[in-house]
């Protein structure tokens, strides 16, 4: 039977794997974990005592405890205390110059106190019914999956007002890397323009530009050139690819000499994370991979800093792997005010928070829901959201 | 966390290691990586023990398994091995150790979530409801990646085909 012949050759490769003695180092290590999460605990309870003492110095009657108004004292213990890294508070650390906070990690999230502004809603639905059309009007962000062939198979977009369509997209191929032959995604981080009006998809030896606003699209071969990663520059101007860029008028294609954008990526330093945002003088970017010994050991192995620099401004916040180990895979949305927007995207979770740069608090902007099955796979691409009013803590 | 939890974590992860061994090695095709990802689920057993000492907690194990390991490739990109990697320590007969490559080297032809799919169908025998809850995938995508999975093992790897003899036919 075919089934049983691959069940055969199955059982053969197990029954030649030797046992391994894990059992105990297992149970030692959960240990070690347990001990770091109580740790982890009391830093924050004793964060809140103090803020607690603080208040209770301002409030009270001498003797302790809170006067209220019947002249009754209030004796009851304070519960659900605040997420740290949603508090104004001092940096962690220093980090090239500048203050530098640990930021939350995926799981601590839901924890985050809300912030509001209105160029982004508080929650995005993708799971909910959405019609399909072929200018869905000027987006804030685009979403896409990959099945397990990761082929892609709906691109969603979310307009400025929170409302999701399913662009139409039809007749798209799987893009193989050139290099190894894998699938990939047409759509990555930077497909969506900055003002959110075109969304360019790689294909094999071309790459399509969809008008968001007038509707259809046009495929422009790259001849020559590999056609994934293709993405906009940060300044909406052109769109690159990993070794030249396309003028969006002329569909011209260059090749620039000197660095492109982005490299450096093999230089063994950090890792940028495309696109970088500016406001002003000031720039903010996502990189990886960084050492970040000054913060200890807590971020695990693949943390991502948030950066900003220029403008007088020099700030890091530093995200932790999840508890899975998982990088956060976090990417700059755009400014607001002296905020930064931050996708944040964990396993089964998917977020915009804001980093108030000069204070280290970190808000909840937008909670995104997933389709089912886009658990895994998911990428997004946003719109600059930077110079948007409204922002309120 | 008390003295008895210990014993009957210790009692049981003894008893269970090996075969979860297997399953790991399966789904990664290298013995130092899924001594690792066996050590991760074994950690994250013991940590919820008291709540799944009197469950399943081999059911729990595997399905972190098959999770962390679709996890593990995702955060740092897919790569391909198209070489077999050497045998795990042990047993070493020349026909069946070649075969036995010859397996291994054809899994590295899939998608981490094509492997997944092939372990737990036909090594864990788990049906395919059972299969979509521990992935967190559909049904649907079970059957269709099944059936492309075997059809990528016959595509990339002609030789397993024939010891495969009538696989798909």
């Amino acid at each position: 039977m075919t089934e049983q012949r691959v069940r055969e050759l199955l059982s053969e490769v197990a029954d030649a794997v030797p046992p391994p003695q894990l059992a105990e180092r297992a149970w030692r290590q959960s240990v070690r974990v347990r001990r770091r999460r109580v740790a982890a605990t009391a830093v924050v309870a004793v964060g809140t005592v103090v803020a607690v003492i603080g208040i209770v110095g301002a409030l009270n009657d001498g003797a302790g405890t809170i006067p209220r108004p019947d002249g009754d004292q209030d004796t009851r213990m304070v519960a659900n205390p605040p997420l740290r890294a949603g508090l104004p508070r001092p940096p962690d650390t220093q980090i090239d110059g500048g203050p530098a906070w640990v930021g939350p990690t995926v799981q601590d999230e839901a924890r985050l106190p809300s912030a509001h502004t209105t160029a982004l809603p508080s929650s995005i639905d993708l799971a909910s019914s959405a019609t399909s059309t072929d200018k869905p009007g000027p987006a804030m962000a685009a979403f896409a999956a990959t099945d397990p062939e990761h082929q892609m198979t709906e691109v969603m977009v979310v307009k400025r007002d929170g409302g999701v369509s399913r662009l139409e997209t039809p007749g798209l191929d799987i893009v193989h890397n050139a290099e190894n032959g894998d699938p990939v995604l047409p759509l990555n981080i930077s497909s969506l323009s900055p003002d959110g009006r075109k969304l360019v998809l790689a294909q094999n030896h071309q790459v399509v530009i969809y008008d968001l606003v007038a509707g259809g699209h046009r495929d422009l071969s790259t001849k020559d050139q590999v056609s994934y990663n293709v993405g906009w520059t940060s300044d909406g101007k052109q769109i690159q690819l990993p070794k030249g860029v396309i003028d969006p008028k002329t569909h011209q294609i260059t090749t620039p000499k000197g660095p492109m954008q982005g490299d450096g990526s093999d230089q063994g330093g950090p890792t940028p994370i495309w696109p970088p945002r500016a406001s002003g003088q000031s720039t903010a970017q996502a990189v990886s991979d960084r050492p970040v010994s000054a913060l200890g050991p807590t971020l695990g192995n693949d943390p991502v800093l948030i950066r900003v620099w220029g403008g007088g401004r020099r700030a890091t916040l530093a995200l932790p792997s999840d508890t899975e180990d998982l990088n956060p895979r976090s990417r700059v949305v755009g400014w607001l005010g002296e905020n930064v927007a931050f996708q944040s995207q964990g396993f089964g979770s998917f977020r915009v928070l804001s980093w108030d740069t000069d204070n280290g608090a970190v808000r909840v902007l937008t909670n995104v829901t997933l389709p089912d099955g886009w658990d895994q796979g998911v990428t997004a691409s946003w719109a600059d959201v930077s110079h948007q009013p409204g922002f309120a803590q | 966390m008390v003295k008895g939890d210990e014993a009957s974590f210790t009692a049981w992860a003894s008893a269970r290691q090996h075969a979860l061994m297997r399953t790991a090695f399966l789904l990664t095709g290298d013995y130092q990586r899924a001594e690792d990802l066996l050590q991760d689920a074994l950690t994250k057993v013991a940590l919820r023990w008291s709540r799944l000492a009197d469950g399943q907690p081999e059911a729990y194990a595997r399905t972190i398994l098959a999770r962390d390991n679709v996890s593990w490739w995702r955060r740092r990109g897919r790569e391909i091995v198209v070489e077999a990697p050497p045998e795990p320590p042990g047993r070493h007969d020349t026909v069946a150790s070649e075969r036995r490559m010859l397996v291994t080297e054809a899994l590295n032809h899939l998608t981490d979530k094509q492997r997944s799919i092939l372990v737990l169908r036909f090594y864990e025998d788990f049906s395919v409801p059972q299969t979509a809850q521990t992935l967190g995938i559909s049904e649907g995508t079970v059957k269709s990646q099944t059936h492309a999975a075997l059809a990528r093992l016959r595509q990339k790897a002609p030789e397993l085909a024939e010891l495969l003899g009538e696989v798909g036919r």
